[in-house]
């Protein structure tokens, strides 16, 4: 049993502090995952903490079969899907992925192979730019990125390895 | 590799993002959302056989005790006109019940039939489909029950050819052969088609699958004798992981679409 | 507490036609359903039976997604639905289940612990006025008694969510009134969505309304909203027999009345000038129901 499997049996028996631990292990996955699907820090720790209230609601209930990160991901990607559609517009958030990725905290322009790489991710289709990010912005497994996404583990190899190819065609010009 | 490492530092956004204030703030909110949706406790599984037992094993067992009853009266019946006669009434079963053994395989795999037939044609099924244990709880009761059933009703036949003398390879093909053959069958049938289609035709079916097997069986026997055991044992193993794979599917998609009809 | 649909279609294959045309039993659904009583309008074959058991989890949207507190109820499979009261508009019983005994099974299929389950059966079968039939054969029990049963079982998980298909269809009017109040008490803190095409039964107990007609919603909105839309166009006029061929095609007959002096007392939607000293009545769901489903 994996260290998670145990919060997992700890917090269905009630245990405040395994739940704390819990959030405390996915926290900065789940924000880095909210940072590159919301326009700002403000809003990405809006859908954080919205998506850490929805699992606190439904651990109680959630029956663990070892699938719990593609759990948590999804949550985390139909709360940042609803605030989208409800605040944003689909330009607006292309441009502001380019600046933030672009940028750092304190306004320095990054160097231009990562403006680069920003450029390319971004041109990617909804999807594909979802599958790259799963793999290496959260080092997800292809199955579990095909549990989040519900797209057969094929797909999801074939559409990766497209994105892949598309992005390098990009970058070398 | 310069490339990849590249990549992840990328979507890695490596940069000082403090957010250990807010992250305290969600474990406070978290705390609060959590205690305001109590844990519902659940029976297990081995509860809701329990309670089956009480509610259907006991039919479900009468059922297929008459049925055993009923194939043993009649062959018993048929032993006893053939001693009327004056033929040589145990040569005459020693003959006979080979085929008789595999058409009570076939009668008793088939009786499962109108006992899985009984959630739909009773209404049940759609109110049962919406329950936390679903038709899974169902399910896994009566496929117990009735294997519980069968392999007391198999024990029986087995003893009868035993006390007819019949060889265990003989009982293997003409009685475990067809069965599993009739079970499998039925299994499949039931998740691929229609329930009225089950019920109308899945006796005939089945029926019919465990007769043509032990044919096939029985000619294999003649025709290679040294093999056929073997090849038989492995079919039979084949049968019995179709059995538990078609078992398993039910078991944790029964919540997937049913057809109510 | 709150169910979202969101973009919900249902596609069946045809198998009435040649080829493989696709037959949409539920196209593009969006509502929002929030705690009180919901009534889904809509005559026989407009989907709502297929749009309840997907609500129920019981059957899989073939587009869109329906989501409890935000989560896709697809991910929580089973846990959705304990917290599922379901009333399919048909059901039955294993023949030999007394009323106690279909309680205990379900409360058992329903993951319900025993003591749990005792008391809870004790006191719906006391609110249900069931407590003289317990040990009695539910199919031997009258067809407004199935139907409390029928109640009692989806209450028995004290359900977030109680979905109830045509839960008064085949009772008799005084039937039709206990159940409405019966509804009326067991509303508080839950969705009730009960679909119905015998619009009074839900018209003063139902908040809101969703109008439902060939796999879409029409209309939604509460009462008030929704026959606000026919205000100053339900008059009530009397007119002599010979007429009523004449009226009946050329205006909207919500329903007609014979008076014991053998005129005929018409309500119907159209202008005042209509019908001559025809007087305005103040609409109601009823109206609004023929007036989008008129009786060809």
């Amino acid at each position: 049993m994996t260290h998670e499997d145990e919060l997992i049996r700890q917090i269905k028996k009630g245990s405040q502090e395994c739940l704390d631990e819990l959030i405390r292990l996915y926290y900065p996955a789940i924000l880095r995952y909210c940072l590159w699907h919301m326009p700002d820090r403000e809003s990405a720790q809006d859908a954080v903490q919205e998506t850490f209230l929805k699992l606190a609601r439904f651990i109680g209930r959630y029956e663990h079969r070892g699938q719990f990160r593609a759990f948590l991901y999804r949550i985390a990607a139909n709360t940042c899907t609803d605030m989208k559609r409800r605040f944003f517009s689909e330009e607006f958030l292309t441009a502001q992925i380019i600046e933030n990725a672009c940028y750092e905290e304190n306004g320095f322009q990054l160097a231009d192979d990562r403006q680069q790489l920003a450029t390319a991710f971004c041109s990617l289709e909804g999807e594909a730019k979802e599958l790259v990010l799963l793999k290496y912005g959260q080092e997800l497994t292809l199955r579990e990125i095909a549990a989040i996404t519900g797209l057969p583990l094929r797909t999801v190899q074939t559409r990766l390895r497209r994105a892949i190819r598309t992005m390098r065609r990009i970058l070398d010009g | 590799m310069k490339k990849k490492e590249q990549w992840n530092n990328f979507f890695a956004l490596e940069r000082s993002i403090c957010y250990s204030e807010h992250l305290q703030e969600t474990i406070k909110l978290a705390h609060c959302t959590n205690a305001s949706h109590t844990i519902r406790y659940r029976i297990s599984m081995w509860h809701i056989v329990v309670k089956q037992l009480k509610f259907f094993a006991l039919k479900i067992w009468l059922l297929q005790g008459l049925l055993l009853a009923a194939l043993c009266a009649l062959f018993f019946q048929l032993y006893s006109i053939s001693v009327v006669y004056g033929v040589d009434a145990f040569e005459w079963a020693k003959r006979v019940l080979p085929k008789s053994l595999c058409l009570g395989a076939g009668a008793i795999a088939v009786s499962a039939i109108p006992l899985l037939s009984r959630s739909t044609h009773y209404k049940m099924a759609e109110l049962e489909q919406s329950t936390y244990f679903s038709l899974r709880g169902n399910l896994f009761a009566q496929l117990l029950f009735m294997g519980i059933g069968d392999l007391g009703m198999l024990s029986a036949l087995i003893l009868l050819a035993i006390k007819f003398r019949i060889t265990g390879d003989t009982i293997f093909l003409s009685l475990i052969i067809p069965f599993l053959t009739a079970a499998t069958f039925c299994l499949i049938l039931w998740m691929r088609t229609t329930p009225s289609f089950f019920r109308n035709a899945g006796v005939i079916l089945c029926g019919a699958s465990a007769l043509f097997v032990y044919q096939i069986a029985d000619n294999s026997k003649l025709l290679i004798p040294e093999a056929a055991l073997y090849i038989w044992i492995l079919y039979a193993l084949t049968c019995i992981g179709i059995m538990y794979y078609a078992c398993s599917k039910l078991y944790y998609h029964s919540a997937a679409e049913t057809n109510f009809n | 507490m709150e169910i979202t649909l969101e973009h919900i279609s249902k596609h069946f294959k045809d198998k009435t036609r040649s080829g493989s045309p696709v037959k949409k039993a539920v196209d593009d659904v969006n509502l929002h359903l929030t705690p009180g009583v919901w009534g889904l309008l809509g005559a026989n074959g407009s989907g709502k039976t297929t749009l309840m058991r997907m609500v129920c989890g019981i059957m899989k949207p073939t587009e869109g997604r329906i989501c409890y507190d935000g989560v896709d109820i697809s991910q929580l499979g089973d846990l959705y639905r304990e917290i599922i009261g379901y009333l399919p508009q048909e059901f039955g019983f294993y023949p030999e289940f007394t009323v106690q005994h279909y309680l205990e099974y379900i409360a058992a299929l329903k993951g319900i612990p025993d003591k749990q389950a005792k008391h809870k059966i004790d006191e719906l079968l006391s609110r249900l006025s069931l407590e003289d039939v317990r040990r009695k054969k539910i199919i031997k029990l009258s067809g407004g008694m199935k139907r409390r049963v029928g109640i009692g079982q989806a209450l028995l998980n004290d359900p977030e969510l109680l979905v109830l298909d045509e839960p008064t269809s085949g009772l008799d009017p005084g039937e039709r009134v206990r159940f409405r109040n019966l509804l009326s008490e067991f509303a508080q803190n839950r969705i009730v969505l009960i679909s119905t095409h015998i619009v009074p039964d839900v018209e003063y107990i139902a908040a809101h309304n969703a109008i439902m007609k060939n796999g879409s919603i029409l209309q939604t909105g509460t009462t008030q909203q929704l026959v606000s839309q026919i205000h100053g166009k339900v008059f009530q006029a009397t007119i002599p027999p010979r007429e009523l061929g004449l009226w009946e095609s050329k205006i909207q007959i919500i329903n007609l009345r014979n008076e014991e002096d053998g005129s005929i007392c018409l309500r119907y939607l159209g202008a005042s000038s209509d019908i001559p000293n025809a007087t305005p009545q103040a609409p109601c769901l009823e109206d609004l129901y023929l007036h989008l489903f008129p009786r060809s």
